[in-house]
C-alpha cells in the first residue's frame, strides 16, 4: 500500500510545473491586455490609435472597442475582451475598470500563488471578496429618484468627461438623460431598451451642431432626380414595401417581342403601369413616401420618380428592412407590401417633413409626429468620420449610464472614492477572518486600489501620495473624499458633481472576479482540431 | 527471424504490435488520457483550456467528456477511454472524469502486476471477483428515499451541488442546484431534457441565472403585431412564405406585355393572400413559422391582428410544437385536422440587450427554460455544461431514486470489502483483487492532490475510518480533513457511482486482454484532377439551392445551376444563394440519385460571402444517402464537431491547387473525412448531399447575407454502384458583380476525384 501511494504521489509532483507555467502565462497575458488599456481610464485618461488589418484606423477611449479591435490570440486575453464585452451589455460604461480592475486582480494573485495557497482557494475567496464589496457599495450608495436630472445630468456628465467629447458633455450629457427619459415611464420602467433611442451620425459641422430631434431622421436624402418636392407640410408618411418599378414576378420570366408594334406596347403598358400605381398611392392622400430597399428590383425608376414628382409627393428610398420597425414606431405609420392595400389608415401624420442642411449635412427631418411611439433620435455631428464614431461610442455609453440608473436607481461617487472605500472596509473585514481567507482578501483589498492608482498616474499626480493620502481621508470617516484630477487634488467628490450609477461598479468588481475566477481554475491548454 | 529477411505479411503501411509491445501502448496511451482528466476530478478540481488548432476558439471546461471529445488521439486503448466516458455522458451525464480516472488506474495497477509475472487472465480473473464484490458493498450502501418527498427532494438537492461542486457554478451551487432540482421536478419523472431549454446572454453574473416557466424563443415579432396575447392559440408551421414558386428548373413564363408579367405578379400576390387566409381560417392569434415571412404575408397578418413569427429554426421549431402541444403543419387545407398549440400568455421580454418571445402558461406544464448569465462566452458554455450534467445526473435520480455517499466515501467502502473478500482468496487472482482495492482508493488520492492536501495522510485516516466501522466518512475537501460526509451531505446518485464502477473495470478487462494491435494499412488515395468531358456526368446531378436570383443569362454572372455555362478553357460555374436580408439559413444540395449511389471518403466544400467570416458553428451540413436494400433515403447529419473547418485567407487555402483563381478574396471551408474525424458509415450509399449555413453574423449596414459555395471537392472510395463516369471536374474562375452596391465574390466549382481503382488511376494518368 505505501508502494501504492508513493508512486503517483511523485509522479504527481512531477506534473505540478505544467500547470504553474500554464497559470503564469496565463496571468502574464491577461496582464499584458489590462495594461494595455489601463493609461485610457479616467477624465485625464489617453486615447488609442488602432489601426486594423485592412488599413482603417479608430480612435478611441472606450476600453470594450479597443479591445474587440485588438486581434488578441491567447485564451486568457480573449476571455479579458469577452469580459470588457460583458461590462459593455451589463452596464455599458466601465468597460476599461473591469479590465484593468480583472488585470490588477490577477496580479494580486499570482503574489498569492507564489505564496503556496490553492488557485481554488485564490479564487474562491476573490469571489466571496467580491460579494462583499458589491455589498459595502450597495451600503454606500445614494438611491436616486428618476425625476432628479440634476442627478442623472451628473451621473451623465462623469461618464463622458473621460472621451475625447469631453468638453461638449455640457450638450451632450442632457441629450442623453432627456433621450431616456422621453422613451420610458419613469415611475415604472425597470428596463430601458437602446433600440428606442435612434443616433444618426452625420459627417460635417462640430460636436456642437449635435442635437435631439422630437421626431425621426433618416439619413437617406429625398429624391430629386424627378423633381420632386423636399419639403412637405402636413405630411401623411406611407412606408411601402413594394418597387414602384415595372413588375417583376418571382417566376423566371421572358418577356417575347414579335413585332415593334408589340414594343410600343410594353413601354405604354409599363407606363400605365407605373402610373396607375402612383396615382393609388396619391388619392390614399400620401404625400411622402418612404421605400424599403429591395435587392432584387430597383426601387423606384425615372419614370415612376417623374410621376411622382408630378402628383407632389415626396420620395425617400433604401428605407432599410431593420429601420422599419422603428420607423412605424416613430411615425405611426404601418408597412405596406401590397399596392392593393395602400389605404388612408395605414399613413403616418407629421407637421412637416423635410430635407434640411445641417453644417454641411443633407438630412431628412420629420417632425410634429402625431401619435408618435416612444422613440427618440439624435443626430451627432462631428467634423471626422473618426471623432463621429467616437462621439456615438461616447453618447452610447452615456446612454447606458442613464439606463443603469433605470435599472438600479441608485448612485455612488466617482473619482476612485467607492474603490478605496470599499478597500478600507474589506482590510477591516479580513482581520475578522483567519487563515488563507483573509490573506486573500487582503490582497483583493490591495488589488482595487488600482482604480485611484491609474486615476492618479493617468492624471499625472503622484500616485503614492495620493492613494496613501486617499485612504488616511477615508481612514477619518470622510467617505466621499475622492481624487479631483482637475485640481490634481483631494477633495469631497460629491462637491466636484463626479457621480456614477452603482451598477457599473458592482458590475465590473463582480464580474472582473468572475472571470478571474475562471483564469485561475485553468490548469492546463490543450490543443484540439 | 535473424536468418530470413523480414516476410511482408501486412500490405504497405499496415503494422502489427505484439504481446508486450502491444500491451505496453495499451497502457501508456490509456494511463495518458487518465493522467490528462484526473486533476479536474473533485470540488478543487482544476479546468483544461481547449484551444482549437484551426480557428483559435478557446473552450474552457472541467467536463472530462468534452476535454475527451476534443483531444485527437492515436492510440487504441485511449479511445477505449475516450469512449467509455461518452458513453458515461450519455447514460448518466456525470462521471466522465471519474470513469476515465478509475479506469486509467486499474491498468497502471494491471500494469504492475504483469510486470510481476502474472498472467492477464488471471488479473482479468481477481478484477471480476472484485468488481462484483465492489458491486456488491455499493448496493448495500445505497439509501433509497424515494418514498419520502421532502427527503427526497433533500437527496437530490445534495446530489446537485455534490455535481455543481466541481464545476464552474461551485461558487453558487446552492443556487443552481435549487434551480435544476425545480426544473428537474417539473418533469415529473421523465428524463427527457428536451422540455428544459438553456438559454445564454452575456452580461450579468452567473447569479442573475434563473428559472423562467414557459417557453423562451429568440426572436422577433413581426412589424405592427400585438406583442402581448393571451390565450394563445399558435399553429407551428413549415412552410415557405415568400411565394409558392414552381420547383421545376427551367420553368419559365413566356409572356408577351408587361401587362401580363404584372398580372402574372398579381397572381403571385394573391395566391400568397390565400394561403395566408387559409392559415386564418384556423382560428390563431399566432402564426409561428421556420422559414422566413416576407413583408406582404406580414402585413397581411399584421392586418388581422394576428402576431407572426417568422425563422425559428428547426430545433426551436420542434422544442415549440412538442411544449406548446401543437403539431407542426405545412398545408392548411383542412383546419379541422390540424393541431393547434397553446399558452396562456406571449410577450416580450428583454435579457440584457435583446428583445426575447415569451410564452407562459404552456400546455406541457414541464417544460421551463433557464437563462443563463455571465461576463464570458467560455463562462457561459460552462456553466451550460455543468448545469446539463447536474439536470442529467437529477434526471437520472428521479428515476433511480437510490442514493450513495460521495467524497470518496462509496470508494473506500468498495475498496474496503474488496480488500476483505482478497484476504479469503486463494492464488494470484488475490494480488489481483488487492490491486482493484488500490485502484479504487486511487480516487480519494486524486480529491486530495488535487486540493493541494497531504493526500497519503488523508486517504490512511479514511481507510482506518472505514475499517472502525464508520462507513460514512469521507473527505472533506473545504477544511481538508476527514469527516462523516453523510452530515456534509456529499450524495451522489447510485446510478452514477454505479455506471463508473461498471464501465471503468469492463473497460480495464478489454484492454487488457489485448495482446496483439493490428493496424490496417490506410488507404491510399491518388488525386486525379477529372478531365473535361468527365464533367458531364457530374453534370447529371441536379443542384438545386435555396432560390435563385434568376437573372437571365450568366451575363451578370450570377448564375441559375442549371445555367452552368462552360466555354473553353475559362469554365465559369458557381453556386450562388439568394441574398438574404435577414440573414437567414441557405443551402445547397446536390442530387446524384440519377447516377447511382456511391461511397465518398472525403469532400470539402469551400465557401465565401461578403466579406464575413465563417466558423464551424455556422455550418450545418446533412447528408443524404439511400440505402441500397430497400431504396429509402434518409437524412444522416454530420456532427458539427466531426467537421473540420477553416476560415482562412486565400494564401493557405489548404485545398487548392490553383490559388490564382481565388486570389481576390477569403476562401473559408469545411471538410469531413471519413476515416480521421468521424463515422465511417456515414458516406457509404450516397445519393446527395445537402448542405446548410446558418449565417448568424447580423448584416452591416447596406449588405446583405449572402452565400457563395465555390466548390466542392468529393473524394470516392470505389464506383460500386455504377457512378463509372463519375469524376467530373471543372474549374472557375473569379467574377466580381456588384449588385446594390455590394461587392459579391464569387468563385467556381470544382469537383476532383480520388480513387484507389487501378484501372481508373492508370486512364486518368493518361488523361494527365
Amino acid at each position: 500500500m505505501a508502494e501504492g501511494n508513493s508512486a503517483p504521489k511523485s509522479r504527481a509532483f512531477k506534473e505540478k510545473e505544467k500547470p504553474a507555467e500554464v497559470r503564469s502565462s496565463n496571468i502574464v497575458a491577461a496582464k499584458a491586455v489590462s495594461d494595455a488599456v489601463r493609461t485610457s481610464l479616467g477624465p485625464r485618461g489617453m486615447d488609442k490609435m488602432i489601426q486594423s488589418g485592412n488599413g482603417e484606423v479608430v480612435i478611441t477611449n472606450d476600453g470594450a472597442t479597443i479591445l474587440k479591435q485588438m486581434s488578441v490570440l491567447h485564451p486568457a486575453a480573449k476571455m479579458l475582451v469577452d469580459l470588457s464585452a460583458a461590462q459593455d451589455v451589463e452596464a455599458g460604461d466601465g468597460t476599461t475598470s473591469v479590465v484593468v480592475l480583472a488585470g490588477s486582480l490577477l496580479t494580486a494573485a499570482e503574489k498569492l500563488l507564489e505564496k503556496g495557497i490553492h488557485p481554488t482557494t485564490i479564487a474562491e475567496s476573490f469571489q466571496r471578496a467580491a460579494a462583499k464589496s458589491a455589498e459595502y457599495l450597495t451600503e454606500m450608495s445614494v438611491p436616486l429618484d428618476l425625476n432628479d436630472r440634476e442627478s442623472l445630468l451628473k451621473s451623465a456628465t462623469t461618464s463622458l468627461s473621460s472621451k475625447i467629447v469631453s468638453q461638449y458633455s455640457s450638450l451632450l450629457a442632457p441629450i442623453a438623460v432627456d433621450s431616456v427619459m422621453r422613451v420610458i415611464d419613469p415611475a415604472t420602467s425597470t428596463n430601458v431598451d437602446l433600440g428606442d433611442i435612434r443616433l444618426v451620425t452625420k459627417v460635417g459641422g462640430t460636436i456642437d451642431d449635435t442635437e435631439m430631434v422630437d421626431g425621426l431622421v433618416l439619413t437617406q436624402n429625398v429624391i430629386k432626380a424627378g423633381g420632386g418636392p423636399t419639403r412637405m407640410d402636413r405630411a401623411r408618411i406611407g412606408l411601402i414595401q413594394f418597387q414602384l418599378s415595372p413588375p417583376k414576378p418571382d417566376m423566371d420570366n421572358q418577356i417575347v417581342v414579335n413585332d415593334y408594334r408589340q414594343m410600343d406596347r410594353i413601354l405604354k403598358e409599363e407606363r400605365a403601369y407605373l402610373l396607375n400605381m402612383c396615382k393609388q398611392i396619391k388619392k390614399s392622400g400620401c404625400n411622402v413616401l418612404l421605400i424599403q430597399k429591395s435587392i432584387l428590383r430597383d426601387a423606384v425608376n425615372d419614370l415612376s420618380l417623374h410621376f411622382l414628382a408630378k402628383l407632389k409627393i415626396l420620395a425617400i428610398k433604401e428605407i432599410e428592412r431593420d429601420e422599419v420597425e422603428f420607423i412605424c414606431k416613430s411615425t405611426g405609420c404601418k408597412p405596406i407590401a401590397d399596392i392593393e392595400s395602400f389605404t388612408e389608415d395605414k399613413l403616418g401624420y407629421a407637421d412637416v417633413v423635410e430635407e434640411v442642411t445641417t453644417a454641411g449635412a443633407n438630412v431628412v427631418k420629420i417632425l410634429g409626429v402625431k401619435n408618435a411611439g416612444k422613440t427618440v433620435s439624435v443626430l451627432i455631428h462631428g467634423a471626422n468620420q473618426l471623432v463621429l464614431e467616437e462621439a456615438e461610442r461616447s453618447l452610447h455609453d452615456a446612454l447606458c449610464v442613464i439606463r443603469c440608473l433605470v435599472k438600479k436607481r441608485a448612485l455612488i461617487a466617482g473619482g476612485g472614492a467607492p474603490e478605496i472605500e470599499v478597500s478600507q472596509r474589506l482590510y477591516k473585514y479580513a482581520k475578522t477572518l483567519k487563515g488563507m481567507e483573509a490573506y486573500c482578501f487582503q490582497a483583493f483589498a490591495e488589488a482595487l486600489e488600482v482604480i485611484p492608482t491609474t486615476l492618479a498616474e493617468n492624471a499625472g499626480l503622484n500616485p503614492i501620495s495620493i492613494v496613501t493620502e486617499l485612504r488616511n481621508r477615508h481612514n477619518k470617516g470622510e467617505k466621499t473624499a475622492g481624487i479631483n484630477v482637475r485640481k490634481g487634488i483631494i477633495s469631497n467628490i460629491l462637491d466636484e458633481n463626479v457621480l456614477q450609477p452603482l451598477l457599473v461598479s458592482t458590475s465590473a468588481i463582480e464580474l472582473a472576479s468572475e472571470t478571474v475566477k475562471m483564469i485561475m481554475k485553468i490548469d492546463d491548454i490543450v490543443a484540439v482540431r | 527471424m535473424s536468418g530470413l529477411g523480414p516476410v511482408n505479411i501486412f500490405s504497405e503501411g499496415g503494422s502489427e504490435e505484439r504481446a508486450e509491445n502491444a500491451r505496453l501502448a495499451s497502457f501508456v496511451g490509456a494511463i495518458a488520457v487518465g493522467d490528462l482528466v484526473k486533476s479536474t476530478l473533485g470540488p478543487k478540481g482544476m479546468d483544461k483550456v481547449l484551444q482549437s488548432l484551426t480557428d483559435g476558439n478557446i473552450t474552457v471546461t472541467n467536463d472530462g467528456a468534452t476535454i475527451l471529445k476534443s483531444i485527437a488521439l492515436d492510440n487504441a486503448a485511449a479511445k477505449v477511454l475516450v469512449n467509455i466516458s461518452k458513453v458515461q455522458d450519455d447514460e448518466v451525464g456525470d462521471g466522465t472524469t471519474s470513469v476515465c480516472v478509475l479506469a486509467a488506474e486499474l491498468l497502471r495497477e494491471a500494469e504492475r502486476l504483469i510486470n510481476q509475472k502474472i498472467h492477464p487472465q488471471t488479473v482479468v480473473e481477481g478484477y471480476r471477483i472484485a468488481s462484483a464484490t465492489a458491486l456488491k458493498a455499493l448496493e448495500e450502501s445505497a439509501v433509497n428515499n424515494g418514498t419520502n418527498e421532502a427527503l427526497f427532494r433533500k437527496d437530490l438537492i445534495n446530489i446537485a451541488k455534490t455535481t455543481l461542486s466541481s464545476k464552474v457554478l461551485s461558487q453558487d451551487k446552492e443556487y443552481f442546484a435549487n434551480l435544476a432540482v425545480d426544473a428537474v421536478l417539473r418533469l415529473k419523472g421523465s428524463t427527457s431534457l428536451e422540455h428544459i431549454q438553456i438559454i445564454k446572454k452575456i452580461g450579468g453574473k452567473l447569479m442573475d441565472s434563473y428559472l423562467d416557466e414557459g417557453f423562451i424563443l429568440d426572436k422577433k415579432i413581426g412589424v405592427n403585431q400585438p406583442k402581448r396575447i393571451e390565450n394563445a392559440k399558435i399553429l407551428i408551421a413549415n412552410t415557405p412564405m415568400d411565394t409558392d414558386k414552381i420547383k421545376i428548373f427551367g420553368a419559365r413564363v413566356r409572356v408577351d406585355a408587361t401587362g401580363k408579367l404584372a398580372e402574372l405578379e398579381r397572381a403571385e400576390k394573391d395566391k400568397m393572400k390565400e394561403k395566408v387566409e387559409k392559415i386564418k381560417a384556423h382560428g390563431i392569434n399566432c402564426f409561428i413559422n421556420r422559414q422566413l415571412i416576407y413583408n406582404w404575408p406580414e402585413q397581411l397578418f399584421a392586418d388581422s391582428n394576428i402576431t407572426a413569427i417568422e425563422h425559428a429554426d428547426f430545433v426551436g421549431i420542434e422544442r415549440l410544437a412538442l411544449v406548446l402541444g401543437g403539431e407542426i403543419t405545412s398545408t392548411f387545407d383542412h383546419p379541422e385536422l390540424v393541431k393547434l398549440g397553446s399558452c396562456k400568455l406571449i410577450e416580450e421580454i428583454i435579457i440584457g440587450e435583446d428583445r426575447l418571445i415569451k410564452f407562459s402558461g404552456v400546455a406541457a406544464g414541464e417544460a421551463c427554460t433557464v437563462v443563463l448569465r455571465g461576463a464570458t462566452h467560455q463562462l457561459l458554455d460552462e456553466a451550460e455544461r455543468s448545469l446539463h450534467d447536474a439536470l442529467c445526473v437529477l434526471s437520472q435520480t428521479v428515476a433511480e431514486p437510490r442514493t450513495v455517499l460521495g467524497g470518496g466515501c462509496s470508494e473506500c467502502l468498495m475498496a474496503k470489502a474488496v480488500d476483505d473478500v482478497a484476504r479469503t482468496t486463494e492464488g494470484k487472482k488475490a494480488m489481483a483483487v488487492e490491486a482493484f482495492a488500490r485502484a479504487l482508493r486511487q480516487l480519494p488520492t486524486i480529491l486530495a492532490d488535487n486540493a493541494g492536501y497531504d493526500s497519503s495522510d488523508l486517504v490512511t485516516q479514511l481507510r482506518a475510518r472505514h475499517n472502525e466501522g464508520k462507513s460514512s466518512s469521507g473527505l472533506d475537501m473545504y477544511n481538508g480533513c476527514v469527516a462523516d460526509v453523510k452530515e456534509l451531505g456529499i450524495t451522489e446518485s447510485f446510478k452514477l457511482k454505479r455506471q463508473v464502477l461498471l464501465s471503468a473495470s469492463e473497460a480495464s478487462e478489454m484492454i487488457l486482454r489485448v495482446d496483439d494491435i493490428i493496424r490496417a494499412a490506410p488507404r491510399q488515395q491518388y488525386h486525379v484532377f477529372a478531365s473535361f468531358y468527365e464533367m458531364d456526368a457530374m453534370m447529371s446531378a441536379t443542384i438545386t439551392a435555396s432560390s435563385f436570383n434568376n437573372d437571365g443569362p450568366c451575363s451578370d454572372m450570377r448564375c441559375s445551376p442549371e445555367q452552368v455555362a462552360y466555354d473553353g478553357p475559362v469554365r465559369q460555374s458557381y453556386w450562388q444563394s439568394a441574398p438574404d436580408p435577414k440573414c437567414g439559413n441557405t443551402w445547397l444540395e446536390a442530387d446524384w440519385s440519377a447516377v447511382g449511389a456511391f461511397d465518398i471518403d472525403s469532400f470539402s466544400i469551400s465557401y465565401g460571402h461578403l466579406g464575413r467570416t465563417f466558423s464551424a458553428n455556422l455550418v450545418g451540413l446533412a447528408v443524404t444517402t439511400a440505402k441500397t436494400a430497400t431504396g429509402a433515403t434518409e437524412t444522416r447529419k454530420i456532427p458539427s464537431s466531426y467537421l473540420y473547418c477553416n476560415s482562412s485567407s486565400s494564401s493557405s487555402s489548404s485545398l487548392s491547387s490553383e490559388p490564382a483563381y481565388f486570389s481576390a478574396g477569403r476562401l473559408d471551408g469545411c471538410m469531413f473525412e471519413t476515416g480521421w474525424f468521424g463515422d465511417a458509415s456515414l458516406f457509404r450509399n450516397v445519393v446527395g448531399m445537402r448542405f446548410e449555413w446558418t449565417l448568424k453574423a447580423p448584416p452591416l449596414q447596406g449588405a446583405v447575407c449572402q452565400m457563395n459555395v465555390n466548390r466542392i471537392v468529393v473524394r470516392l472510395v470505389s464506383e460500386r454502384h455504377g457512378g463509372g463516369g463519375l469524376s467530373g471536374g471543372a474549374v472557375a474562375g473569379v467574377c466580381v458583380a456588384a449588385i446594390g452596391g455590394v461587392v459579391v465574390l464569387v468563385y467556381g466549382v470544382l469537383f476532383h476525384v480520388r480513387r484507389r481503382n487501378l484501372a481508373k488511376r492508370r486512364r486518368a494518368g493518361r488523361l494527365l
